[in-house]
């Protein structure tokens, strides 16, 4: 059967799994779909049984996180049946004993029952206690009540060092959150906590004693301590590495019902190492990073967990990557250190894991042929066993036609590697044949893995072969290669270039003169300084960019965040070199058609770069064609953004390569 | 009888007139009166008609819909206006007797109508959408308007042109062109006369009526705003560029002299200063010629006043009364008034403080909108007296009674030579104290020393009432001056422009700061417009004159006023005035706290980001990555270290001449280099540029209201006795 090319519209169709859960007693794995209909995203919950799978709901449009009473009997989930997200509970078949009850007992109207919350805090996150009996539960509360009356818009007043935050839509909420406990039996809840800061990654100890969860301030210093201390869990960063296997929190443990740790002991509970900023330590398959920023990941937020137990005393499973390959990999703690196991084979990218039956986990993977969906592992040898599959269409599309290129860097101290899609070709096409598009990522703390990637398939279904190379800066290959600096100071730059020339030698096919640029964010910064600096490129497409430093420094969400950005002090040096350093400034010599996109509200990588951008290049080039589009009320992920805003995006950029550097003569 | 003070929310009390128009046979005149809406936030305005004669006033009774723009037929029948119901403005005509009748239904609206000198024909613009195919003369229906609103407000932007902002003007281009329409009455026949190639606007009638000459917009690039004159025959439809050698326009219709010439108003560059003036030019084109030179007797024919609160105002067009005299609209020593050109001198015409505009005359009258500083525009009705000059006749508009009942402070002129003695700084002190009260503290000068510059100005061109005051005013100096202690916090209230000026007027906000007990300073330095060109060069406003044209106009009003206490003096301004306030607060230490508003700091990120400014504007001899660092090189952020004093940053978050983020930088260094500092900023939710001028009435307030109580706060007793 022919398969057809990949358009925007097959965007939609896009099915994202995601949340596994999953329960030994009853036998049944939980998880939450997120699809599109008329132009919006619904959630839906399923359980899975070897009977098949049933969605579970409250009634809601938007159904989440749907997670399982460790001693199975019953699971929990949230819906926005009532308005705001609240938390339900279901019941499950009871005992192991019983044969699993078929699905359709499950999820009759009358057993689902909504935890009393207050009705205008909505749940964000919770956690079973390990006796199935108490429920911890994050809840927020808008407090960003207008005071003035009738539609008046309130002003943005500030007094304090930040007041942006592009998760917020642009300018900072004000909140209330709390940590709450509900105990099932007792009918009970109780307040252990209110904060007026983003609390997240609830979580119990495994003698239910403790509990735990981490606070994000922006108006303050604030770092945690995490140890690693053998046997009761290993941590990193800010999350606890296993839901009721235990973590801590500061130094000293967070009694439930007890009240906060930050109270009774703020400075222990605030100093910090974060571990991913030390090298891993330990014996066996060590790799570089350890829960890897996933590229490409959904657009949704989705509450995935990273790590889980095995069963295995002493061993949990984590994601981890190893120059730019993501594994599941198994650690064992003994003492001070851990032994590092890989399991899978280094192919596709994990982004949840879950324990599973005895022997088992069960994983979210993609690769560059099809989006997330469950896995099974076998934890004796790694073999990996396809669960869902909620994307069929995908049979008859062509998607991933990619091949993995590496070479050793120019000044030979690493290797480049990277990937290249080509577009579907019937036959060997001749050399000089192909246009290409180099497409730079993000960040530049981010990778091209093996992941499902839409944007390059929209490219690649135009005709355009797709060069994604991850240059040092990258995240995935150790801290060394991605010192962030390396990305601004001409490494990256370099490495960049010297991929594509080589490409060229590799790939003969590809027209070498008919070449594009393009990039988002940091790859939007990247694609605008190449733009104004070498003159291989047809066309460019400048998207979401970093494009000027002072606004980064100056009127970003970064902007006084302590630790954040290192912060001027002389304004008369920092301005001059900031100018300097900015893409802009050469735009004199950008003499390439050029796209320039951008979210009206994108306070990550402001909006003015775009704006300054774009006037730099049109007025020293009166003729040349530029374009700027502006997104309304669109931050800066405009993945997130509306459906059509976002297929308008891939839309224009796949055009404007077609037409100025695919289609030009 | 105690008079009460005002507060900020009387803002919400004052009616405001403004728009006049007088018939063409002197016996009526049409206006528009603004009353706020609380809801909306906004100044709702109808059109009202007042017989001269009788003083009977018509009010168009057209519910719910806002309306402007009063424009009478050269017969005088009939009266045309734009009205609103929340769609597109609409031109309607009343007939004389009658009831107004909707006269255009354009899909996208109507804008600057005229009458045909038969009054038989309208000529207005009409906006279009190049890529919209849609019948352009078919009013939307509410449903449809809501709509083609949304759909427009959630359309990703795609901009194409180098100049695609303007603030106050437009926000942003939204794509849409405009073109001349022009309607026949007696049929309701109603046609496009331009092409769809470019912009035309501000239509006139001219040739008597058997053309229209409008402004078009056909050049590219950095020069699409350069207007050129258009002919457009009607007969034929034959469309006609007068070619001329000029200077931009500037956005008054086209009007033609006894010979058949055009005058039109546009920019005159004099010794690097650019002014608007009265430009001749042949209708078969060729020279443009200044008409006549402004400067001395007075400076431009459009006053250009700051602090003044008033409706915004359609530009105040200049009149020829058809005997070889015109009539415009100007500024000298201080005050705004109507001046006469006869075709060989110019000669002053009115004696007000602040005359914003004015029709006419008409048989020895003219219909005058005027502010004084206790009262907002108002119109009044002059007669031209044996000496030439109009006098005030009669009022015709009374709107703002309820004021008197409120205490106001009147500005007191003060003026003072520069520091290298080159100039003249003239402004005022509103001291927060009644006359009375005050007893003889105005004038503590006059026992001084002769070598002090006195106000007021010469004699010349002043009233005999006024001369009577002025004399009141020294015999009162001349005797023994009360000791006065400083007591009182001042704030120097610095204008924007920094082509602009100051007159007498009605000054809402500093009215607020004076009724709570602090003085305001206002002055016009080197840089101001209306005292010459030679005055205003914009090198002074950006470099030491502007600054030392400040501290010796604060010396000298401290000096006249001793119980201003030197060391609570605050400063604060909008946009140049914004940037003035944070470059005095980061070179001198002569403030005490200061609130900058819509401010400018930084040159190299307002590129770009401001609608002002583009490399290829003019012939440059440097890399356009030169350009940029040089902007960087001037941005007076290299100074935001040295500030120390509180700081109150004001700002519209759609402003798009000096964008927010040059409010937002002078925040960020100062919370991580002086986290000790007081600092606070306010952003004013889709306010732009003109946030204290024409922003909703909630963010006016709330705008005067931060600024107010900021200096409350930090010009209080404490902060004298810790200064």
């Amino acid at each position: 059967m022919r398969k057809k090319k990949f358009e925007i519209k097959d965007y939609e169709k896009i099915v994202y799994v995601s949340e596994p859960d999953y329960s030994e007693k009853g036998k049944m794995l939980a998880f939450t779909l997120r699809k599109f209909q008329d132009g919006d995203y619904i959630q839906e919950v399923f359980i899975k049984t070897e009977n098949g799978e049933k969605k579970i709901t409250a009634g809601g449009r938007r159904e989440c996180v749907p997670r399982f009473s460790p001693d199975g009997t019953k699971f929990a989930f949230l819906s926005d049946a009532n308005g705001i997200m609240q938390l339900w509970i279901g019941e499950c078949a009871p005992s192991a004993e019983k044969k699993p009850e078929p699905v359709a007992t499950l999820a009759v109207p009358a057993n689902i029952v909504c935890v009393a919350t207050p009705s205008d805090a909505q749940v964000t996150d919770y956690a079973w206690s390990p006796d199935s009996t108490t429920l911890l539960w994050l809840g927020e509360r808008n407090l960003t009540r207008k005071t003035t009356p009738l539609a008046w818009a309130d002003p943005i007043v500030a007094t304090g060092s930040s007041y942006r935050r592009e998760s917020d839509g642009g300018w900072q909420k004000s909140r209330e959150t709390t940590v709450n406990l509900w105990n099932l039996s007792a009918n009970e809840e109780q307040i252990l906590h209110t904060s007026n800061e983003i609390l997240k990654n609830p979580a119990w100890s495994s003698d239910g004693k403790t509990i735990t969860w981490t606070e994000s301030a922006v108006s303050e210093e604030y770092d945690m301590e995490l140890t690693l201390a053998a046997g009761e869990g290993a941590c990193r960063g800010n999350e606890p590495l296993v839901a009721g296997e235990g973590a801590c929190r500061g130094n000293e443990p967070l009694a439930a019902g007890e009240g906060a740790c930050r109270e009774n002991n703020p400075s222990a509970a605030s100093k910090a190492v974060r571990v991913e900023n030390e090298p891993l330590t330990g014996t066996g398959d060590l790799p570089d990073e350890v829960l890897p920023f996933v590229i490409n990941g959904s657009p949704f937020p989705e509450k995935n967990r990273l790590f889980c137990g095995t069963g295995i005393p002493d061993t949990r499973a984590v994601i981890a990557t190893k120059a730019g390959r993501t594994a599941v990999y198994l650690v064992t703690a003994h003492e001070e250190t851990q032994t590092w196991k890989k399991l899978t084979d280094g192919t596709g990218t994990y982004s949840a894991l879950c324990q599973g039956e005895p022997g088992f986990l069960y994983a979210l993977r993609s690769d560059w042929r099809r989006p997330f969906e469950i896995v099974k592992i076998s934890l004796a040898d790694g073999t990996v066993t396809q669960v869902t599959d909620h994307n069929p269409w995908l049979e008859e599309t062509i998607t991933g036609n990619v091949c993995a290129y590496q070479i050793p860097s120019l000044d030979g101290n690493v290797t480049l590697d990277g990937w290249l899609m080509r577009p579907a070709m019937e036959t060997e096409p001749e050399p000089g044949s192909i246009p290409a598009v180099l497409l730079i990522h993000g960040g530049p703390a981010s990778f091209y893995g093996d992941a499902f990637n839409p944007e390059a398939e929209l490219l690649a279904a135009a005709g355009m072969a797709v060069l994604m190379p991850n240059p040092r800066g990258s995240s995935g290959y150790g801290a060394a290669f991605g010192k962030n600096e390396l990305g601004y100071d001409g490494t990256a730059y370099q490495d960049l270039l010297y991929y594509l020339d080589n490409a060229l030698r590799a790939f003969p096919w590809i027209d070498a003169n008919r070449l594009g640029v393009a990039g988002g964010s940091y790859g939007g910064y990247m694609a605008a300084w190449m733009a104004g600096h070498c003159k291989r490129f047809r066309a460019a497409a400048v998207l979401r960019g970093l494009l000027n430093f002072q606004f980064l420094v100056l009127t970003s969400e970064a902007a006084g965040q302590p630790g954040m950005l290192e912060e001027p002090k002389d304004y008369e040096d920092f301005l001059l070199r900031a100018v300097r350093e900015s893409p802009t400034t050469y735009a004199q010599d950008m003499d390439i058609p050029m796209l320039i996109m951008h979210g009206e509200d994108d306070v990550c990588c402001p909006v003015d770069g775009a704006h300054q951008l774009y006037v730099g290049v049109k007025d020293t080039h009166p003729d040349l064609p530029v374009k700027l589009i502006l997104f309304p009320k669109t931050g800066h992920k405009i993945r997130a953004a509306r459906l059509d805003y976002y297929e308008r995006y891939e839309q224009e950029l796949v055009n404007w390569m077609k037409s100025y550097c695919s289609d030009s003569t | 009888m105690e008079k009460k003070k005002l507060d900020f929310e009387n803002l919400r009390d004052v009616v405001w007139i403004s728009e006049p128009a007088l018939s063409p046979d002197g016996t009526r005149a049409a206006y528009v009166k603004g009353i706020s809406d609380y809801d909306s936030g906004q100044v709702k305005t109808r059109i009202l008609e007042k017989n001269l004669e009788t003083g009977e006033v018509w009010e168009a009774a057209l519910s719910r819909m806002v309306q402007k723009n009063p424009v009478y037929s050269p017969d005088g029948k009939k009266l045309a206006f734009l009205a609103s119901d929340g769609r597109p403005w609409q031109v309607w005509v009343k007939k004389q007797g009658e009831e107004p009748v909707q006269a255009t239904h354009l899909r996208h609206g109507a804008a600057n109508p005229v009458f045909s000198p038969d009054g038989g024909k309208l000529a207005f613009e009409m906006k279009y959408f190049p890529w919209e195919d849609a019948e352009l003369f078919r009013e939307m229906t509410v449903e449809e308007y809501e709509a083609f609103r949304k759909a427009r407000e959630e359309e990703p932007k795609v901009i194409e042109n180098l100049i695609y902002k303007l603030d106050e003007a437009y926000g942003m281009l939204d794509g849409s062109r405009t073109g001349i329409g022009v309607l026949t009455l007696e049929t309701m026949a109603c046609e496009r006369v331009t092409p769809a190639d470019v912009s035309y606007g501000v239509p006139s009638f001219l040739d008597g009526g058997k053309c229209v000459a409008c402004y078009g917009y056909p050049h590219t690039h950095c020069k699409e705003m350069s207007a050129e004159i258009y002919r457009i025959e009607l007969e034929t439809g034959a469309v006609r560029q007068i070619e001329r050698s000029v200077p931009s326009y500037y956005g008054l219709p086209i009007q033609e002299d006894a010979e058949g010439n055009f005058l039109y108003c546009g920019v005159h560059m004099d010794r690097g200063a650019a002014m608007p003036e009265i430009f001749r030019v042949a209708p078969e084109g060729g020279e443009s010629a200044l008409l006549f030179a402004t400067d001395p007797v007075c400076h431009g024919i459009d006053p250009l006043l700051s602090g003044d609160a008033h409706l915004p105002q359609k530009d105040c067009a200049f009149r020829q009364d058809g005997e070889g005299k015109l009539y415009f609209l100007s500024y000298h020593m201080g005050r705004s008034n109507v001046f006469c050109w006869d075709g060989e001198k110019i000669s002053q015409m009115t004696e007000e403080a602040c005359v914003l505009s004015f029709d006419g005359p008409v048989d020895g009258k003219m219909l005058v909108l005027k502010a004084e500083w206790n009262e907002p525009a108002e119109l009044y009705l002059l007669r031209q007296n044996e000496a030439g000059r109009f006098v005030e006749e009669c009022r015709v508009t009374r709107s703002n009674e309820w004021l008197e009942e409120y205490e106001m402070f009147e500005p007191v002129p003060v003026s003072v030579r520069s520091r290298d003695g080159k100039a003249e700084i003239r402004g005022w002190v509103m001291v927060p104290e009644s006359a009375e009260r005050q007893g003889r503290a105005e004038n503590p000068g006059a026992s001084e020393g002769a070598d002090r510059v006195q106000a007021p100005e010469s004699a010349e061109g002043q009233s005999q009432a006024q001369r009577s005051e002025a004399a009141e005013k020294q015999n009162q100096a001349g005797a023994k001056p009360q000791p006065q202690s400083p007591q009182i916090p001042a704030v120097l209230d610095i204008h924007g422009g920094p082509e602009s000026c100051y007159a007498a007027g009605f000054f809402y906000e500093a009215q607020m700061m004076a009724s709570k007990g602090m003085a305001v300073l206002f002055c016009d330095p080197r840089g101001a417009s209306g005292y010459g060109p030679e005055f205003m060069q914009d090198a002074y406003a950006y470099g030491q004159e502007a600054v030392d044209d400040y501290l010796e106009f604060v010396e000298e009003a401290c000096r006249r006023f001793p119980q201003i206490d030197r060391k609570r003096v605050g400063v604060t301004g909008g946009s140049y005035g914004g940037h003035m306030t944070n470059k005095l607060i980061s070179v001198t230490d002569a403030f005490a706290a200061a609130v900058t508003q819509r401010t400018w700091v930084n040159p190299s990120t307002s590129y770009g980001t401001g609608d002002m400014g583009f490399y290829s504007a003019a012939p440059q001899t440097v890399s356009f990555q030169e350009y940029m660092e040089n902007r960087a090189r001037n941005s007076i952020m290299k100074y935001v270290r040295n500030i120390h004093v509180p700081l109150l940053i004001l700002h519209g978050e759609k402003d798009y001449r000096c964008a927010l983020e040059q409010g937002e930088q002078v925040y960020h260094a100062l919370r991580s280099l002086k986290p000790e500092l007081p600092v606070k900023i306010v952003i004013f939710p889709g306010e732009n540029h003109a946030v204290t001028r024409a922003g909703l009435l909630h963010n006016q307030i709330r705008h005067m209201k931060e600024m107010t109580e900021w200096f409350e706060t930090y010009l209080g007793e404490e902060a004298g006795r810790n200064a």
